[in-house]
């Protein structure tokens, strides 16, 4: 017996430490895990995983990880600190999205990493939605069917949104963007968008490579804000929208925006490759250079106010069909190098040279 | 006569059974799993817990293989041999105060590491190159780091690959490379670490395509340094993207010359705190002839200068590019420096005007 006794003693210590760990609620730890046979009321470790994104971000250190073990849904989830939550390429880690938000991001500051997410609205209004923080990466993640944004992020005082390897499909708007911060977009697939596949309303600055737009309303849309707006756009393709691959509306502050070597095709109902608009005082530019514009049914380049004008170079304008001109210098002047290739497109008045240095 | 290659090929069975038990043994591929042991051989049916305890287990020129998702621990590496963590799986290390996530120290080396996320809590590199022939990032996550996301500092004939990762929000410098080491980087990511986002110290030659560099809280890339070799640097296809201070900040002197060739890119909206007289691109070399060639390239909207090259030891070539919506002048060259355009680039709306200096044609041949 009593040898019996000693064995025992040192197992029930053993197993006292691990429910005293494990129900301790105030520990976090840099990485925890979530999975399909977790359970929230454990610590979300490797050996305890928790069952959603919820009970495991708040048992996560600042700046720590939360990692998907196996493919599940995983639910909504509100974060207030700077974490990265990665599902690894194989893993389907998914949040359906009922009402409101599938992730809001809320806490200033906060600079957070979204790693191979499925976001499907079902009735939901965001599937991402940046309220503050300082920097949003999103990759690898496929977010469709929001009823108002795929992403919506207002990234004020100089805040950045980076998105890559992802998709954002039969959404209203794929990523709205507000407020005077910084966005990129490379390797961005944007599908069935029944509005802009981006729009933009008063940013500091946005670039995107390799971004294709098929399918949607119109691809990028710009409007006037608080502060001059810059648009880079490089390597990508905008098809089959109504309202074309570029919008451009100025007014009270500068936007100028930059085309190169970019696709526009099969465009137009109301407009077809590039429009530049301006209501008000400031200039709205758009310089396009190495690009092609085939297949459009309304004005494949086109500016409208007096403070719209648009810069060509090295362009490919071909079978561009228009009720009036296909190239259209209906406001400011449009601007051309000389160098371009015009074929089944009609020219309006207003079409200028300019001399390359 | 018959039987003697029987027996030695049983000799040879008996003496394989006999390493494979000893606890010195090492095997050409090990494994580690979240429910290995440090203790195990590290073998497919015995894996070991950490890296650390499966690289000590792996033969020189051998594969350590990440069986499921887990944290793995940091580790030093001073053979040659390969990491992997397939698709699917997460292989993490938390690099804590004072430590540096994965060290590679092996002279005659040759290491990749594939499938990594390293993640700073108060750690310096997350990875550290030390020295070794060849260090090959694949499909890796770089972040939180407290100095480094990558430093190599190798010397000697060196190669650092880097592709299909991401080094960002790193407290501190993104990729820093000092030395003679070969540099290739494709299709990586480097997004708002606080300090440069590319630091090449001392003349190293790189390449670097389908990369971005954005957002990066002192300059995109940092090129400096004086050297005697000779310095070969491209940039393809990549994007240096408001960043807090210059593009691309280039005060290296090379004796022997140095060039910087960047085609189809885009330099835009760095510096727009106008910090520095500069915002694109900046070269002030102090003797040899150091240049940079722009070709398809937009520079657009920096804080201040587009492109400035501001000695007698420095030269630019503008060929089919763009050079507009900068905040002062768009091509400055002064102090002796030399400007060349082919004719056919696009300069509008740069804040001043929209070229200085002495810019001749160069003509096509």
């Amino acid at each position: 017996m009593k040898a019996a006794n000693r064995i025992r003693l040192p197992l029930l210590t053993l197993v006292c430490v691990i429910v005293v760990t494990a129900s301790d609620a105030e520990a976090t730890a840099q990485r925890t895990f979530v999975a399909s046979n977790g359970m929230d009321l454990g610590p979300c470790s490797l050996a305890q995983p928790c069952r959603t994104f919820g009970a495991a971000i708040a048992q996560t250190n600042d700046r720590g990880e939360v990692i998907v073990l196996d493919s599940a849904g995983y639910g909504g989830v509100s974060i207030a600190k700077s974490v990265t939550i990665a599902a690894p390429g194989g893993v389907y880690a998914g949040i359906s999205v009922f009402a409101g938000d599938g992730i809001t991001i809320d806490a200033p500051g906060a600079v957070v990493l979204l790693r191979g997410l499925t976001i499907n609205g079902l009735g939901g209004d965001y599937g991402v939605r940046f309220v503050q923080g300082a920097e949003l990466r999103i990759e690898s993640c496929n977010v469709s069917g929001m009823f108002v944004a795929a992403v919506d992020a207002h990234l004020d005082g100089g805040a950045m949104l980076s998105v890559r390897d992802s998709s954002m499909s039969a959404n209203s708007q794929g990523a709205w963007l507000h407020g005077a911060g910084h966005a990129s977009f490379d390797r961005v697939r944007f599908n069935g968008n029944s509005n802009k596949a981006i729009l933009i309303e008063g940013m500091l600055d946005v670039a995107s490579a390799n971004i294709e737009v098929d399918g949607s309303e119109a691809g990028i849309g710009v409007t006037a804000g608080a502060v001059d707006t810059s648009v880079t756009v490089s390597r990508s393709r905008f098809a089959a929208t109504c309202g074309g691959g570029l919008s451009i509306g100025g007014g009270a502050t500068v936007i100028s925006a930059m085309v190169t070597d970019t696709e526009f095709t099969q465009n137009g109902c109301s407009a077809g490759g590039v429009l530049v608009s301006s209501s008000g005082p400031a200039a709205a530019r758009a310089s396009l250079t190495r690009s092609t514009f085939s297949g459009s049914t309304d004005r494949t380049v086109g500016t409208a106010g007096a403070s719209a004008v648009a810069y060509l170079d090295n362009l490919v304008f071909t079978g561009n069909p228009s009720v009036g001109f296909s190239i259209s210098a209906a406001g400011g002047p449009i601007y051309t190098r000389l160098n371009n290739t015009v074929q089944g497109t009609s020219i309006s008045a207003n079409v200028l040279p300019y001399s390359a240095r | 006569m018959i039987q003697i290659p029987g027996l030695v090929a049983f000799v040879a069975a008996a003496t394989a059974a006999v390493f494979t038990t000893s606890a010195t043994a090492t095997a050409q591929r090990t494994f580690v799993a979240s429910y290995g042991n440090d203790a195990n051989p590290c073998s497919r049916a015995a894996p070991c817990r950490s890296f650390g305890a499966a690289i000590a287990q792996t033969d020189d020129a051998g594969e350590l293989i990440v069986l499921d998702s887990a944290g793995y621990g940091k580790v030093t590496i001073s053979k040659s041999v390969t990491v992997t963590a397939p698709a699917g799986v997460y292989a993490g290390i938390s690099v804590f105060s004072g430590d540096d996530g994965v060290t590679v120290d092996a002279s005659l080396g040759i290491v990749k590491l594939r499938g990594l996320f390293i993640n700073g809590q108060g750690g310096n590199a997350g990875v550290k190159f030390v020295q070794g022939i060849e260090l090959r990032i694949e499909r890796c996550e770089i972040t939180g780091m407290g100095a480094y996301g990558i430093s190599a500092t190798s010397i000697g004939s060196t190669t650092l690959l880097v592709q299909d990762t991401a080094v960002a929000d790193n407290l501190g410098t993104g990729i820093y490379v000092n030395g003679t080491v070969q540099t290739f980087l494709s299709n990586v990511t480097v997004v708002g670490n606080t300090g440069n986002g590319l630091e090449f110290a001392a003349g190293v030659n790189f390449s670097v395509r389908n990369s971005v560099v954005d957002h990066n809280h002192n300059d995109g890339i940092s090129i400096y340094g004086l050297v005697n070799n000779p310095v070969r640097m491209t940039i393809d296809n990549s994007r240096i993207f408001g960043n807090d201070e210059l593009g691309i900040d280039m005060p290296l002197t090379s004796i022997q010359g140095a060039s910087l060739v960047i085609s189809d890119s885009e330099i835009v909206r760095n510096n727009m705190s106008t910090f520095f007289g500069t915002g694109g691109v900046f070269m002030n070399a102090t003797a040899g002839l150091v240049g940079t060639t722009l070709i398809r390239t937009t520079v657009n909207g920096n804080g201040a200068f587009g492109i400035v090259a501001d000695s007698s030891h420095n030269y630019i070539i503008l060929d089919n590019s763009i050079v507009t919506e900068n905040g002062d002048i768009g091509l400055v060259v002064a102090n002796g420096g030399l400007g060349y355009t082919r004719g056919n680039n696009v300069l509008h709306h740069n804040g001043t005007s929209e070229e200085s200096g002495s810019i001749v044609p160069l003509a096509p041949h």
